[in-house]
């Protein structure tokens, strides 16, 4: 019994690999909701939480990536996001089906990464803008005016979060290796 | 593709599919459900201590250096002062204004009947189609939905719709789900002022149903009409451009914001007023609120 309750090393890594991933979404949403929530940035307002979700998912894969894509849109949509039921779908969908793409088509690299980033962007606020627009409180012209520079503005992000859990995604390699 | 679409991918993704339908149905059947009230809950502490850090920062960056755009802002509040001073001396429209303003700054020095409750904002909703912030209060604090938010010169800032035990979402004016009863302070005629959504600027406020014969002048105050929801004579905005609108029957106004949002930091939520409506529904003990201006939600 007390075998089965002992840590291993390589457990304890995975433990913090996966705890630094929840640090750097937590981190993000603040960035989003507190620092930024009230002044924009190139004149909008940015969107990280997709970034840090999108990155991770593409670099763990479709299964872990997947399910931590999923239990964090579900956090983002409970701490009360705009459209919070849209972002469960689209941003655990997305990047899943992009992992996929990843494994079978393209290189899991930078620049594929920045590519699906972009769609998962892109898909969440058109999709969030549509149902707006579709009950009558956003204007069409806002489309090309706000969500495109939205989606741009966030994206400039992506290399920094790519970094970081490109390194995060590391731990554990050196332990496994020996 | 297919080799890699595994069993496990499938259920994340189902998975995310039901838990979407299931929050967009429970949203719509209960509102704030408990697990939102759980997870706001152990984050407004999280989000209290990241916003008083970034307070400290942006009051040390300002200290730092914000000298020189502090004095072009004074420039700029002088010359504003003197052309006030000027119309209030020459148009004896713009007498009432003038009356209305003195009055709200001195809101609850002459509004007795206000209790206020102050509250810091810890966190604002970041989307650009929303337009909502947290405040670190609840209904610990006594709040309730549907209080009115203002700010310490009495300018309109928003309404409490959700709350939980130690946090609060303000809905701002800025939001266009938000509907408030306002009327022109020089002329007395009256409007609905809603969150603008089809200028594509941030941070208007827009009035429309205004009679056709209405006299719309640049900075013509615009304030609450009162209600068993807003007291009376609360600041909203300022009248920056007017038009007809698509009907051709009635007028709009375009309205800059009396509150100054990009530097709110601290509110005072009216928990209790006096008003007309208040009174009858005191004396015959019904608290429902009548107002027409609760959020039309999506």
């Amino acid at each position: 019994m007390l075998d089965k309750l002992y840590i291993t090393p390589k457990q304890w890594l995975h433990i913090l690999r996966w705890t630094l991933y929840t640090l750097l979404f937590l981190l993000a949403m603040m960035l989003q909701t507190v620092v930024f929530g009230n002044h924009t940035f190139l004149g909008v307002q940015p969107n990280f939480v997709p970034v840090v979700i999108t990155c991770v998912c593409l670099r763990e894969g479709a299964e872990r990536g997947g399910l931590f894509a999923l239990l964090t849109s579900l956090f983002w949509c409970l701490s009360g996001a705009d459209e919070g039921s849209v972002s469960i779908a689209v941003l655990t969908i997305v990047p899943v089906l992009g992992s996929l793409l990843c494994s079978a088509v393209l290189a899991n690299r930078f620049l594929p990464c920045l590519a699906i980033t972009l769609a998962t962007l892109f898909t969440e606020q058109t999709v969030i803008f549509l149902l707006k627009y579709f009950f009558g409180t956003m204007a069409g012209s806002r489309f090309l005016t706000d969500l495109i520079p939205c989606v741009l503005v966030s994206a400039l992000a992506q290399p920094i979060v790519y970094l970081l859990v490109k390194r995060i995604e590391r731990i554990g390699d050196a332990y496994e290796s020996q | 593709m297919k080799k890699h679409w595994s069993g496990r991918a499938k259920l994340i993704v189902a998975l995310a599919l039901i838990l979407a339908a299931v929050t967009a149905i429970a949203s719509g059947l209960f509102g704030t459900t408990w697990a939102e009230k759980a997870v706001q809950t152990v984050l407004t502490p999280i989000r209290g201590g990241f916003a008083s850090i970034t307070r400290q920062i942006e009051r040390y960056y300002n200290y730092v250096f914000g000298y020189e755009s502090l004095e072009a802002k004074n420039d700029y509040l002088e010359k504003r002062i003197m052309e006030i001073e000027d119309q209030i001396r020459s148009a004896d429209a713009l007498e009432r204004e003038n009356a209305y303003l003195r009055e709200l700054l001195n809101l609850s020095r002459q509004h007795d009947d206000y209790k206020f409750c102050d509250a810091y904002i810890v966190s604002w909703d970041s989307s650009s189609w929303k337009s909502t912030f947290t405040i670190g209060k609840g209904t610990n604090a006594g709040l309730e939905t549907g209080m009115v938010a203002v700010t310490q010169y009495g300018q309109v800032v928003g309404m409490i719709t959700e709350i939980g035990a130690n946090w609060a979402t303000v809905t701002t004016v800025m939001d266009t789900s938000l509907e408030i009863s306002a009327s022109l302070a020089s002329s007395g005629h009256t409007g609905v002022v809603q969150g603008d959504y089809t200028s594509g600027e941030r941070g208007k406020l827009r009035m429309i149903y205004l009679p056709s014969e209405a006299v719309l002048r640049n900075n013509d105050q615009v304030v609450t009409t009162g209600s068993t929801v807003y007291p009376k004579d609360l600041i909203i905005g300022y009248v920056i451009d007017a038009g007809y609108d698509e009907t051709g029957v009635a007028k709009y106004a375009l309205l800059e914001p009396a509150a100054d949002f990009d530097t709110l930091e601290q509110i005072f939520i009216i928990t209790d007023f006096v008003s007309e409506q208040n009174e009858a529904n005191r004396a015959t003990d019904t608290s429902e609120p009548t107002d027409a201006s609760e959020p039309t939600g999506n």
